[in-house]
C-alpha cells in the first residue's frame, strides 16, 4: 500500500494553482436558456428573503416577461429555425422521461391531452406504430406537439409545429417519394424533417433512417395539403 | 384511458432552483475542464443538471450538493465516453511514480522556484495538464483541489477510501507538475536537471 506523505510545499503550491481554476466564471447564458426550455419554471432564486409568496410572484412575473418577449420576438423575426442540437435535446428529455408527459394509447387521447394544456398546438394526425406518450414541448419560442411512438421496440418521436412557427434550416435537402426532406444528426439522434401544408413536421430517433422515413411519410400523408389533421 | 402526470414539477423544481441551480457555473466549468469542445461541455452540463433534477429525491439534505452534482457529472461523462466507444484513460502502473522513487524526487527538485514557475503557466496550460491525467487522478484533483470538496466527501463521491483520495491527490499533483515541467522545458523557462549537471 502506498504510504501517503504529508503535504509537501510543492503539493501546496500545486493545490493553490489548481484552486485558481475555480475562479473561472463560465458563461452559462446559453446553457440556462436550454435548461429553462426543458425544466418547467426553472430559474435561479434571486433572494431567499422573498419567501414563498415572493418567489411565486417573481416566477409569475418572469413567466409573463418571457411570454411577452417570446411573443414580441415571434412577431418581429418570423418563424424559428429547426436546429439539430435543440431538437435532439427534446428527444433526450422525452425518451429519458425528463419532461412532464401524458401516458396515452392512441391519437385521440393525444389530442385530448394536448388540448387540456390550454396552449395553442398543432393537432396530431393518425400515426403508425404504438402511441406511448405525448407532451407539448417549448422549442425556440414555439410549442411543439410531441408524441412518442414505439415501432418494433424502437422509440421514435414525432413532433409537429403550428403553421408558420418553425421552418427547416438552410442547407441541402434530399428527395424522398417526391417530397423534399432534411436530415440532421446530433448526439447520435437522427432527425428527418419536412415542411408540409405550411407546417413543420419532424421525426427523431436513434435507429435506422428507413424507419424514420417511413414514419414521416405516414405523418405527412395523414395531414391534408390544405389544413391541420382532424382532431380525432 | 390512462391519465398520469408522471412528474409533478412544483416541489422538485423549486428545490432544484434553490439548491442545484446556483451551482450551474461549477458544473459547466468542470465539464469544460473535461472537454475542449464548448458545445460538448454544454451538452454534458445540461445532461447532468437534468439528471440531477430527475433524481433530486435521492439527494440527502445536509450533504454536499456540489459533490453530488459532480458525481452525476462524472458518471454522465463516463456514460458518454462509453456510448462513443472511448475507453476511460486508466492509470498505467508504469506512469505512476512511486512517491519515494528517485526519479520523482529528481523531477520535483527541478522546480527551483516553484511558486514563480507555477504562476507563469496560464489557466489553459494547467487545464491541459489536468486533461492529460488518468481519469481517477484528474477527478480527484478536480474535486479536492479545484472545487475544494472535503476529502471525505470526495471519497464518497468517487466511491473510494479516504486514504486512496489522499494518495491520488499526491500522485495527481506530482504528475501534473511533471507535465507542466515538460512544458516549462519546451519553453525554455527552466533547464533539465540532467542537462544542468552534465
Amino acid at each position: 500500500m502506498t504510504q501517503v506523505e504529508p503535504e509537501s510545499p510543492l503539493d501546496l503550491i500545486t493545490t493553490r494553482r489548481l484552486r485558481q481554476l475555480a475562479q473561472k466564471e463560465p458563461d452559462t447564458g446559453a446553457l440556462e436558456d436550454r435548461l429553462r426550455s426543458s425544466i418547467p419554471r426553472a430559474k435561479p432564486s434571486s433572494s431567499p428573503r422573498w419567501g414563498v409568496a415572493g418567489l411565486l410572484a417573481a416566477s409569475l412575473l418572469a413567466a409573463a416577461g418571457i411570454w411577452w418577449v417570446v411573443g414580441l420576438s415571434g412577431t418581429a423575426v418570423g418563424p424559428a429555425v429547426a436546429e439539430a442540437a435543440g431538437l435532439a435535446d427534446i428527444h433526450y428529455d422525452v425518451v429519458h422521461d425528463l419532461s412532464p408527459h401524458h401516458v396515452v394509447s392512441n391519437v385521440a387521447e393525444v389530442n385530448a391531452e394536448l388540448a387540456e394544456d390550454g396552449r395553442p398546438f398543432e393537432p396530431v394526425p393518425p400515426l403508425p406504430g404504438r402511441v406511448v406518450s405525448c407532451c407539448l414541448h417549448t422549442y425556440a419560442g414555439t410549442t411543439l406537439s410531441c408524441v412518442v411512438l414505439e415501432l418494433d421496440g424502437e422509440k421514435i418521436i414525432v413532433a409537429l409545429a403550428r403553421p408558420g412557427e418553425l421552418i427547416l434550416p438552410d442547407g441541402p435537402r434530399f428527395e424522398h417519394r417526391g417530397r423534399q426532406l432534411k436530415r440532421l444528426v446530433s448526439n447520435g439522434i437522427t432527425l428527418v424533417m419536412a415542411e408540409h401544408a405550411g407546417r413543420w413536421v419532424g421525426v427523431m430517433g436513434d435507429g435506422a433512417d428507413e424507419r424514420l422515413l417511413e414514419v414521416i411519410q405516414a405523418v405527412i400523408d395523414a395531414i391534408p395539403q390544405n389544413g391541420s389533421a382532424q382532431r380525432t | 384511458m390512462s391519465i398520469r402526470f408522471r412528474r409533478s414539477p412544483g416541489v422538485q423544481v423549486r428545490r432544484f432552483e434553490q439548491q442545484a441551480w446556483p451551482l450551474l457555473p461549477v458544473v459547466l466549468r468542470t465539464a469544460q475542464f473535461l472537454t475542449r469542445d464548448t458545445q460538448a461541455a454544454e451538452d454534458l452540463a445540461q445532461d447532468t443538471m437534468l439528471k440531477a433534477l430527475k433524481s433530486l429525491e435521492s439527494f440527502r439534505d445536509g450533504t454536499n450538493m456540489k459533490a453530488w452534482l459532480l458525481t452525476i457529472l462524472r458518471r454522465t461523462h463516463i456514460d458518454e465516453l462509453r456510448r462513443r466507444g472511448v475507453r476511460p484513460k486508466p492509470t498505467s502502473l508504469a506512469s505512476v511514480p512511486d512517491p519515494a522513487a528517485p526519479e520523482s524526487t529528481a523531477r520535483d527538485d527541478a522546480w527551483h522556484h516553484p511558486e514563480e514557475l507555477m504562476e507563469r503557466f496560464d489557466d489553459e496550460d494547467v487545464i491541459d495538464a489536468l486533461r492529460a491525467l488518468p481519469d481517477e487522478l484528474r477527478w480527484t484533483l478536480l474535486l479536492v483541489d479545484v472545487e475544494q470538496v472535503p476529502m471525505a466527501e470526495a471519497a464518497e463521491s468517487l466511491d473510494i477510501a479516504l486514504g486512496t483520495v489522499k494518495s491520488r491527490c499526491h500522485r495527481g499533483r506530482r504528475q501534473l507538475r511533471d507535465a507542466l515541467h515538460e512544458r516549462a522545458l519546451q519553453r525554455g523557462w527552466t533547464r533539465n536537471e540532467s542537462e544542468g549537471k552534465s
